[in-house]
């Protein structure tokens, strides 16, 4: 069944992906999504009953690793990549506000 | 003949028999990517001392008398959506644009095990979202066969290197065509391995259910070669298989295609498509006949009608939930919020780019209650049913060909703003991808313009080797690609068409 968003749908789903749209891109991100909706609404066309969802089938499945600890080298690259590092420890800001 | 005109066999022979060095190489290579780089915009980030360190080792190690890889001393470029340790990674993203992985894909271990020398990182659409490779936070990268083109997307920036001489093997991933397609457009060969060949750890997912590493070269030869390094078992990727592999460069030593079976599509208006590239295909079929081959037409038409609606609902509905993890916190860039929520926002709506975004927006309106009934659970079902229809076509057929692309390099700028006939672009290659087959665009030269032309094959899933064989068997007959020089478009004469 083909389906729509409205202004209010399109703002909900920008918020579930941690995305904000500003007032004067609202239409244009509907329009945009209702036209993507419209051609894919085909894959309800199909005569699919009986049929199982896919999913992928292998040869061989891959052995599992062993769950141990490791080193992990490079120590100095993870540490660069912190915003702010402190002896042993990542810091992060203590209090943050709830929203 | 140069040496960045050279093969990666060609090349690996001679370094190996010291009748050039692998510094040689890599230096000749470093200055065709100089000379050129300033028009092709090909390259995010060239590791220039990086590689001629690596190319300097295999030369002692060759000096020393010691064993070395299938690939020593061959100059290859990543596309920028490997992890490799400490080289930036970026997506041609600014939410990852001076992010350092803190290791490497595994597809870069196996080629660096295999000797190859890594020169970089290449440009790509953000995230692999895209066709054209003008959507990057670089800018576009042009088709060294045609300043004026797009080299296809969204692995451009890879097959627009390996064209314009700068490394004879590029790494890409294809999810919907994103190696075969700029293949297509650069006149180069690309392979697509079925799903689960290759390993895709440390690969920045755009949809993990159709992403495969894919290799990009000028021979085949160099295909199956990258094959051979590239495709084996992995422990860090449960969607790896664990089956033993065949030798593909092997393979490609079938002499001609005698007692094979050989589907043409015909399932497409020949009006719906570039009426050379139509031409291209009838071409292929012939070879196919003159080199003993059974050759019968064949339709898909579940394939046709309903594969790229099937993969957009599939591709986006992963993407939103792969793209998760970009929050300003555990990777890339970070912009500052009052709350949690609002610096998850800020970081995200202002570092990814609009495509980006419209495309997880997208995804994440496919995958909540309603439009997941409506649309994500029958596209799962569509797909199986295009499986089937695959499944029962490889009953009759050993392989068979279709066009990659229906259209020849487009202007860049040009941008398709209709939907619809925007993602028709990708009507031959997705319906490869979410049935996991392997996938090869071969090159047939070029047209009167200088403009590449050729076709796709397309074997069962896991008969790689098998098609390679049959992509060497063509290629005898079509002929190897040669390197462009950018800005320069290679006019043929008249009778010298494509073969």
């Amino acid at each position: 069944m083909k389906m729509t968003v409205d202004r209010d749908i399109t703002l909900k789903m920008a918020k579930a992906a941690q995305l904000r749209v500003e007032p004067e891109q609202v239409e244009k991100m509907m329009n945009s999504i209702n036209d993507i909706l419209d051609f894919c609404a085909l894959v309800g066309d199909l005569d699919c009953s009986g049929v199982p969802d896919f999913m992928w089938r292998m040869r061989k499945l891959p052995s599992r690793r062993p769950d141990v600890p490791k080193d992990w080298p490079d120590r100095e690259i993870f540490e660069s990549k912190a915003p702010t590092f402190e002896g042993e420890f990542f810091k992060t800001p203590r209090i943050m506000a709830e929203g | 003949m140069e040496l960045y005109e050279l093969s990666a066999k060609e090349t690996a022979d001679g370094i190996r028999s010291k009748k050039f060095s692998a510094i040689e190489v890599t230096e000749a290579c470093l200055a065709r990517a100089d000379k050129f780089e300033g028009n092709v915009n090909a390259i995010i980030t060239l590791t220039a001392d990086a590689a001629l360190a690596s190319a300097r080792e295999i030369d002692a190690r060759i000096a020393r008398g010691e064993s070395v890889g299938p690939l020593a001393g061959v100059p290859y470029f990543a596309k920028d959506n490997f992890c490799t340790k400490g080289t930036r990674t970026t997506c041609s993203s600014k939410i990852l644009e001076n992010w350092l992985p803190t290791y490497n894909a595994s597809a870069i271990n196996y080629m660096n095990d295999a000797g190859a020398v890594m020169m970089g990182k290449t440009n790509l659409d953000e995230f692999a979202m895209g066709s054209s490779t003008e959507n990057s936070i670089i800018g576009p990268t042009k088709n060294p066969r045609d300043l004026g083109r797009v080299p296809g997307g969204s692995s451009g920036g890879s097959a627009a290197s390996v064209a314009a001489g700068y490394a004879p093997i590029a790494l890409g991933t294809d999810t919907g065509g994103s190696v075969r397609q700029p293949a297509c457009f650069c006149g180069v060969q690309g392979m697509k391995p079925s799903y689960g060949q290759v390993s895709r750890y440390g690969i920045l997912a755009y949809a993990s259910s159709l992403d495969q590493v894919s290799p990009l070269a000028r021979t085949v030869e160099d295909l199956a070669i990258s094959m051979e390094v590239l495709a084996r078992p992995d422990p860090h990727d449960t969607t790896c298989d664990a089956y033993d592999r065949p030798r593909f460069t092997e393979a490609i030593e079938l002499p001609d295609l005698k007692g094979k079976k050989i589907g043409v599509f015909e399932g497409f208006e020949s009006s719906q498509m570039d009426a050379e590239l139509y031409g291209a295909l009838q071409k292929t079929a012939g070879h196919c006949r003159d080199a003993g081959a059974v050759v019968e037409p064949m339709d898909l038409p579940i394939a046709v009608k309903y594969g790229v609606a099937t993969y957009y609902v599939t591709a986006l509905a992963d993407a939103s939930s792969k793209l998760a993890c970009y929050d300003g916190m555990r990777y890339g860039s970070h912009l500052d919020g009052q709350t949690l929520n609002e610096m998850y926002v800020n970081t995200r709506t202002a570092c990814f780019g609009e495509e980006v975004r419209r495309r997880i927006i997208l995804g994440t309106c496919l995958l909540t209650e309603g439009f997941y009934q409506n649309y994500y659970g029958p596209a799962l079902k569509v797909r199986q049913r295009m499986v089937d229809e695959f499944d029962e076509l490889f009953g009759r057929f050993d392989a068979y060909i279709l066009p990659t692309s229906p259209s020849l390099p487009y202007r860049i700028g040009m941008k398709e703003t209709d939907p619809n006939r925007l993602y028709l672009g990708d009507i031959f290659t997705v319906p490869i991808s979410l049935a996991g087959l392997p996938g090869i665009n071969l090159s047939m030269g070029l047209n009167a313009d200088g403009l590449p032309l050729s076709v796709q094959l397309v074997g069962q899933r896991y008969f790689d080797a098998e098609l390679l064989g049959i992509a060497s068997v063509l290629e005898r007959v079509m002929g190897k690609p040669r390197v462009a020089t950018p800005g320069v478009v290679e006019k043929t004469q008249k009778g010298e068409e494509a073969k």
